[in-house]
């Protein structure tokens, strides 16, 4: 008989062997239009690339191409153009609009088609020619290529409405370099602080690009807190573009704990032509001479824990004063010799102190009991105050007493 | 046939069987899966909360009252009903830098008669702020982390500030992601006696592999 528990694991064993069979195919999904760089030859986007960098002699020319790239869901009719590049706020890479005067690497640019109408999730490459002019400076040169979707501008005109309207575009750098003498150089340049209304800072720092060449940067603001220990470092890597003064608005929030900081302006770039950033060893550091000092008010939580943290401190500042007092008080005792065993309880009662402490003061263990002739440190004014009393007691006892034994002297004499 | 052959046997026979299966399919007919997976393209969109492409685009500035004086009005760049979307799915891995521009040279009023600056050094004279910073960036339909994506600060439109810079990606970003901010804060200055009119003024948001 089979049993019925065999049959459903080898039922399940099958299904779980043809389902690892089954083809699975997963996908991420980006939509949107663009451009890539492509590869004329094979018809390809070139991998490798996602800008453009050529080194072009003057006078010269290349041939490339361009790849257009639909990956919404309608059909487009885009305008491919080329445009100068221009700085950005916050060193950022951006290029100059579709009617504006082209006069750098734009106006070398000549594509074969300026007008692409693309079905959804299709491409097309577009060959460019790049022709440098035979008078124009050695360096490097930057501008971008744009893609735009075309709208009919009636409907847009139809439906202006007040305020601002948006459209999109996307892009992708050109970088030439036309040999001759390249030089490759930045300074630091402003460096001010500003408060915020919400208690953060902006460190308007700005870094100018000397050379005729663009220069990745590692620009940042270190700042210090009192002990001179880094609090935070703001900052990133971007390019200053050849003969600009890139500005950025570097923030910082709110310390936390607040407090009296220091910042300053430290940039790193790779002096070689074609160095990078990656290249540590061969990095030259500018850094500001200005620090800039500053303080700052702790965050409405950093006033509560700063607060409990003050009073924590308070408090065992206090604890640790009585215990010093404490400390020079025990200090003080005396050793006293034990007339007869007795309990510690006993002794602590009458020297009118914590039976605890005396027996911590003299290591005495349970069951607390002392020996006769056991010498044992007890305090000392207690012990002056005892004997005191003790004495008085006596004179006390002896004023008492003596006159009579006077009296019974007198007597004698009489 | 023994009881502990014959609970070998089923699940046996039954792999032996669908192997067997396979092995005719294989011989006879073998299925062709074609996939083609389009190039990815950094790209920038206006999208809404379901992230569908919002066609056209437009951000409405409070209204205000024509007055002897130099005016304010804000607006909001970005909600969750439309909001700023980068993609980038590894096609920029030197970064990119997401701005925006105007691309005209004036606030201008519908039939063309009046306007007004956007961009002037003298911001009573008519000026566009910009603050990205208070605005919330954060990721998109994937996970990649904000790590290296930077808000730009806040800046006006000036006679050297054409572009102000709303995201920036260096080389440490995500190479496959996509990313939405929401909620940048935009002010004009609208100069003393402006003709009161409905004023508009093209801008292009462009995203850029560097």
């Amino acid at each position: 008989m089979i049993n019925k528990r065999y049959l459903t694991s080898s039922f399940l064993l099958v299904f779980l062997v043809s389902s690892f069979l089954i083809p699975t195919v997963k996908a991420f999904e980006y939509g949107g239009f663009g451009l890539r760089p492509a590869d004329l030859e094979n018809g390809t986007v070139r991998k490798s690339d996602s800008a453009f960098s050529y080194d072009i002699d003057l006078g010269s020319s290349k041939r490339d191409g361009l790849m257009v790239i639909n990956n919404t869901k309608v059909k487009k009719t885009f305008s491919v153009y080329a445009a100068d590049s221009v700085s950005s706020t916050d060193g950022g890479f951006a290029c100059k609009q579709f009617g504006e005067n082209k006069i750098e690497v734009g106006s070398w640019i000549k594509l074969d088609k300026n007008e692409v109408e693309l079905d959804p999730g299709t491409n097309e490459i577009i060959p460019f020619t790049i022709s440098i002019p035979a008078k124009t400076d050695s360096g490097e040169h930057d501008g971008c290529f744009l893609i735009q979707e075309k709208k009919d501008d009636t409907v847009d005109k139809n439906n202006k409405k007040s305020g601002i309207q948006l459209s999109i575009r996307t892009g992708v750098r050109v970088s030439i370099t036309i040999p001759g003498d390249l030089i490759k150089k930045i300074s630091l340049g402003k460096f001010e602080i500003s408060n915020k209304q919400d208690g953060s800072f902006v460190f308007n720092s700005s870094i100018k690009n000397s050379g005729n060449v663009s220069v990745n940067t590692d620009v940042n603001v270190i700042v210090k807190n009192i002990l001179g220990i880094t609090h935070k470092t703001v900052g990133g890597e971007f390019i200053v573009l050849r003969g600009e003064t890139s500005v950025w608005n570097f923030e910082l929030p709110k310390p936390f704990w607040g407090g009296f900081y220091t910042a300053r302006l430290v940039a790193k770039y790779n002096p070689n032509i074609k160095g990078d950033l990656k290249d540590e060893s061969k990095l030259k550091i500018l850094e500001s001479e200005k620090e800039i000092s500053f303080f700052s008010f702790p965050t409405a939580k950093g006033l509560m824990f700063e607060i409990i943290i003050l009073l924590f401190i308070t408090f065992n500042i206090y604890l640790l004063s009585i215990w010093k007092k404490r400390q020079n008080w025990i200090g003080t005792w005396k050793k006293h010799t034990v007339a007869r065993a007795t309990n510690i309880k006993v002794l602590a009662e009458k020297y009118e102190v914590n039976w605890k402490l005396l027996a911590s003061v003299n290591k005495i263990k349970a069951p607390y009991m002392v020996d006769s002739k056991d010498e044992i440190k007890v305090p000392d004014d207690l012990e002056e105050d005892y004997n005191k009393k003790r004495i008085s007691m006596i004179n006390k006892v002896k004023s008492i007493t003596s006159p009579k034994k006077k009296l019974t002297k007198k007597k004698k004499t009489k | 046939m023994s009881k502990s052959f014959r609970k070998i046997s089923i699940p046996a026979l039954a792999m032996t069987g669908m192997v067997l299966v396979a092995g005719v399919v294989l011989a006879s007919n073998m299925a062709q899966f074609t996939l083609k997976i389009n190039p990815g393209t950094l790209a920038v969109d206006i999208v809404d909360g379901t992230y569908a492409t919002i066609a056209a685009p437009a951000i409405a500035f409070a209204p205000v009252t024509a007055s002897m004086v130099s005016e304010t009005s804000t607006a909001t760049l970005g909600s969750p009903t439309q909001q700023i979307l980068v993609s980038n799915p590894d096609a920029a891995p030197n970064g990119w830098t997401t701005s925006i521009a105007a691309t005209a040279a004036k606030w201008q009023d519908a039939g063309n008669t009046v306007n007004f600056d956007y961009k002037n050094d003298v911001a009573t004279s008519g000026q566009l702020a910009i603050d990205p910073s208070v605005g919330v960036l954060t990721h998109g339909k994937s996970t990649a982390a904000n790590t290296g994506v930077v808000k730009g600060s806040a800046s006006n439109f000036s006679s050297t500030v054409a572009s102000i810079t709303l995201l920036d990606a260096d080389a440490t970003s995500a190479k496959i992601g996509d990313w939405t901010l929401q909620g940048v804060a935009l002010t004009q200055t609208i100069p003393a006696m402006q003709t009161a009119a409905d004023y508009s003024l093209p801008m292009t948001i462009s995203v850029v592999a560097k």
